[in-house]
């Protein structure tokens, strides 16, 4: 499967460092310890050039994605999984997965795929049992890119790396509307 | 108000020569005996330990029975305990046993006493970043809203060091009201309508980052509504909020609420509305559905 290509890259906009698009938070003030390494993850860290399934994999219900109003823009850490897009591919990893050194939330967030580094874009995704893989770009670190054409890049890099029926939460949200 | 009972697993509690061989260490050592065991002795190389022993059983709460401290020198004496029935709201539980228990077994009788209470657990030690690997495995994620890691003496990792946050945690378990210390400065905790309890603070430091909510405790020394309400207006930072979604979004993310109605809230608001947890998860997503 197939690294970014420097067409790719450019079209996902700028190659930022965590919180770099927030206007309220910075790596001085909001980075804390627990949040900056991964080598304690390595084994959990999906690189999406490889294959499908991310270790931990674990589905979504259809019923959960009701319940927990996950295609409302909720967050469902249990089933969720977060991503990334770095420099050469998209990395994934369950958000439950265990990070002992993090307080209050004793999981992982996206800067412990990256060891705080840059990355294009990121955000939440949600393997369901109904065949589609719903995505958001919710994270205060890499997330929230400045345009949709910069989601809809990230959107279709996920595709060609192999993964199926991806949905963007977004895209639901703004139809509902 | 219902007496907690807290126990201390550690090897590190001092044997004096006068006291090596008494029969204490292989029992339950009681908050009497652990008291003296301080007094008498200078706790050479662990300080810390003698610090947290010292915060747990020189205060007003144990004095007046709504704290009841025990000591063990090894995990496997705590078992026995709990398997007495004398059953623990919290424990301090030490990593290393020298050679009496290699490192695997520590973990292994650590998942023993979780899944034989259902007591807060810290692991409390001097070998912190050999812990890790161990606890992130994923036969502890069932217990991971139970237990925490500390460092001994660490005074960088949370806004609390070490053992303030461990000395919080009890406390608050008897009283919501309570005097605290953060980073070192006394700091008069009062029940408020915005923090449920100090530990709160650290989502406050998540939002603000921790040297501006140490300057802001320097200022005060106390945490009541006045002050946090002081802290909270020197943002001019909003929140909006969509009633009829039950959706709170940052301003970035405005078009997600479309044509819909919404209340511009700051912080303060969306605190005393909703909680603080709330707004650091908002800030932290971008968007939340309540």
């Amino acid at each position: 499967m197939p690294a970014l290509t420097p067409e790719e890259k450019k079209n996902l906009g700028k190659f930022i460092n965590p919180f770099e698009r927030s206007k309220t938070k910075t790596i001085e003030k909001n980075l804390f310890d627990g949040e900056k390494h991964n080598d304690e993850f390595t084994d959990f860290i999906h690189d999406g050039i490889e294959n499908n399934e991310p270790p931990q994999f674990v589905k979504i219900t259809v019923d959960e994605l009701t319940e927990k109003k996950i295609l409302s823009g909720s967050s469902y850490a249990e089933k969720c999984f977060l991503w990334i897009i770095d420099d050469v591919s998209i990395k994934i990893i369950w958000e439950k997965t265990s990070n002992v050194r993090r307080y209050p939330k004793q999981y992982v967030c996206h800067t412990n795929i990256t060891a705080c580094g840059k990355a294009y874009i990121g955000g939440e995704m949600y393997f369901c049992e109904d065949g589609n893989i719903y995505v958001n770009f919710m994270s205060d670190r890499y997330g929230w890119p400045e345009t949709d054409e910069h989601k809809r890049c990230a959107i279709e890099y996920i595709k060609k790396v192999g993964y199926k029926n991806v949905i963007n939460i977004e895209d639901l949200i703004k139809n509902d509307l | 108000m219902n007496k907690k009972i807290v126990f201390i697993v550690d090897d590190s509690i001092p044997k004096p020569k006068e006291s090596v061989n008494d029969a204490i260490y292989e029992n339950p050592i009681t908050t009497n005996e652990l008291v003296r065991l301080s007094k008498n002795n200078i706790w050479k190389g662990e300080l810390n330990l003698q610090k947290t022993v010292d915060n747990l059983t020189l205060n007003d709460y144990t004095t007046e029975g709504l704290i009841e401290v025990y000591g063990f020198i090894h995990p496997e004496i705590c078992l026995i305990a709990i398997e007495s029935g004398i059953l623990p709201d919290v424990i301090i539980y030490d990593w290393e046993y020298g050679n009496s228990l290699p490192n695997q077994n520590s973990g292994d009788l650590l998942l023993e006493i979780l899944e034989t209470t259902t007591a807060f657990i810290f692991v409390y030690s001097g070998v912190f970043n050999m812990i890790p690997p161990t606890l992130n495995k994923s036969k502890f994620n069932p217990f991971s809203d139970r237990f925490q890691l500390l460092a001994k003496g660490n005074h960088s990792h949370l806004i609390f060091s070490s053992e303030e946050f461990i000395y919080q945690y009890v406390v608050s378990l008897i009283n919501k009201s309570n005097n605290i210390k953060i980073q070192g400065i006394e700091i008069d905790f009062k029940s408020n309508g915005y923090l449920n309890e100090p530990s709160d603070i650290l989502y406050l430091e998540q939002i603000f980052g921790r040297a501006f909510i140490v300057d802001q405790l320097k200022k005060n020394s106390i945490i009541n509504d006045e002050a946090i309400e002081q802290m909270l207006s020197t943002s001019e930072s909003l929140i909006l909020f969509n009633e009829e979604k039950k959706m709170l979004v940052t301003p970035e993310n405005k078009s997600l609420i479309g044509k819909g109605s919404y209340l511009a809230l700051n912080y303060m608001q969306v605190i005393k509305k909703f909680s603080v947890q709330i707004l650091e998860e908002t800030l932290e997503k971008g968007l939340l559905i309540l």
